[in-house]
């Protein structure tokens, strides 16, 4: 009478059904509903669920991971004239493919420009020198006038080419490829690419007063792509730009692993 | 030939040293419209940040170019 009191009084929480009685494992009757309820009805589906998720991550974690070490170490970058533009929003490139990500672009650190400014403050000030020593005093007035206006165009195209030079020579570092766009004068350019998969060996040359004071340097990037050396001159912090290209190399090379090539 | 004859003779040193300046000062303008035109390949190749700002210093070069070239011919 007693046990099958206590058979009766059963409680559901959570939708999986315990009772009282299952401590008494001495009942046959208990024995045998016990693994019933736990494996078939509940544990089944939930263990199908979870393996599902657990496979998803596990494809996609390991190329996360590389990737948001990259997203920690660089921090985006907003101002279009900086020499090391971490993931730039509203910069393209001409043969930029879709869904591919620049990482990095990077020009020569700003202090390899203070030579040339320098000559430009000289050159934009040099006619008034001319009112203390007049070098072109033998030339009547209107000849002396046009002189100058034709100085002033020389100051503003040296000025404007070495901007131009400065700005538009860059070095690409995308998810999937090193980019290196060359302008050597404004009628020769020369834009050259490797897939990242394809670096071999990557140099950092650090060397003078200058650049360890200012923290840049010479990146030599070798390749097993046509163009077997890529020299990203006079970028800002190398050591960093190496730490990245490591972390992309191993995302590649993961991505061949896993056979997820685009 | 006595037209041409008396046009070089009356031609001055200054008058010579003019013609030469509008003559470098036209080469000069193909320039500037080259430096235009690169500038506006350069901006296709990496564009974005400020390109607008970079187009209107060359056509403002290449407009300066064409003002100093006519001041030339009419003051010299």
């Amino acid at each position: 009478m007693m046990r099958d009191i206590f058979r009766g009084i059963s409680l559901r929480i959570r939708g999986q059904e315990e009772s009282f009685a299952d401590d008494r494992d001495d009942l046959p009757e208990n024995k045998e509903e016990k693994p019933k309820e736990k494996t078939i009805d509940f544990k089944r589906p939930v263990l199908k669920q979870t393996s599902k998720i657990s496979r998803k991550k596990a494809k996609t974690s390991k190329d996360g991971i590389y990737r948001q070490e990259v997203y920690r170490l660089l921090r985006k970058t907003k101002n279009p004239l900086a020499a090391f533009v971490a993931r730039p929003k509203n910069i393209n490139f001409e043969t930029q493919v879709d869904g591919e990500e620049i990482i990095l672009l990077l020009r020569k650190h700003w202090i390899t420009n203070v030579v040339w400014i320098f000559f430009a403050v000289l050159m934009l000030f040099a006619p008034a020198v001319l009112l203390d020593f007049p070098i072109i005093s033998f030339l009547p007035a209107r000849f002396q006038f046009i002189s100058i206006l034709m100085w002033y165009l020389l100051t503003i195209i040296f000025v404007l080419e070495k901007f131009l030079s400065w700005y538009f020579n860059v070095y690409i570092i995308t998810d999937e490829r090193v980019i290196d766009v060359d302008f050597y004068n404004l009628i020769y350019k020369e834009i050259s690419d490797a897939e990242i998969e394809k670096i071999e060996d990557v140099t950092t040359v650090m060397g003078g007063v200058v650049q360890t004071l200012f923290n840049f340097g010479t990146i030599l990037i070798q390749t097993a792509a046509e163009k077997t050396e890529f020299d990203f001159e006079a970028v800002p912090n190398p050591a960093l730009v190496v730490k990245v290209l490591q972390q992309l190399r191993m995302e590649e090379k993961q991505e061949v692993i896993d056979g997820r090539i685009r | 030939m006595d037209n041409l004859t008396s046009f070089f003779l009356q031609l001055s040193v200054w008058g010579i040293i003019k013609v030469a300046v509008i003559f470098a000062l036209l080469l000069y303008l193909v320039f500037a419209g080259v430096v235009v035109r690169q500038v506006f390949l350069m901006t296709k190749v990496v564009s974005g940040g400020i390109d607008f700002f970079v187009k209107v210093m060359a056509w403002l070069h290449l407009i300066f170019a064409v003002a100093v070239i006519v001041l030339a011919i009419i003051i010299l």
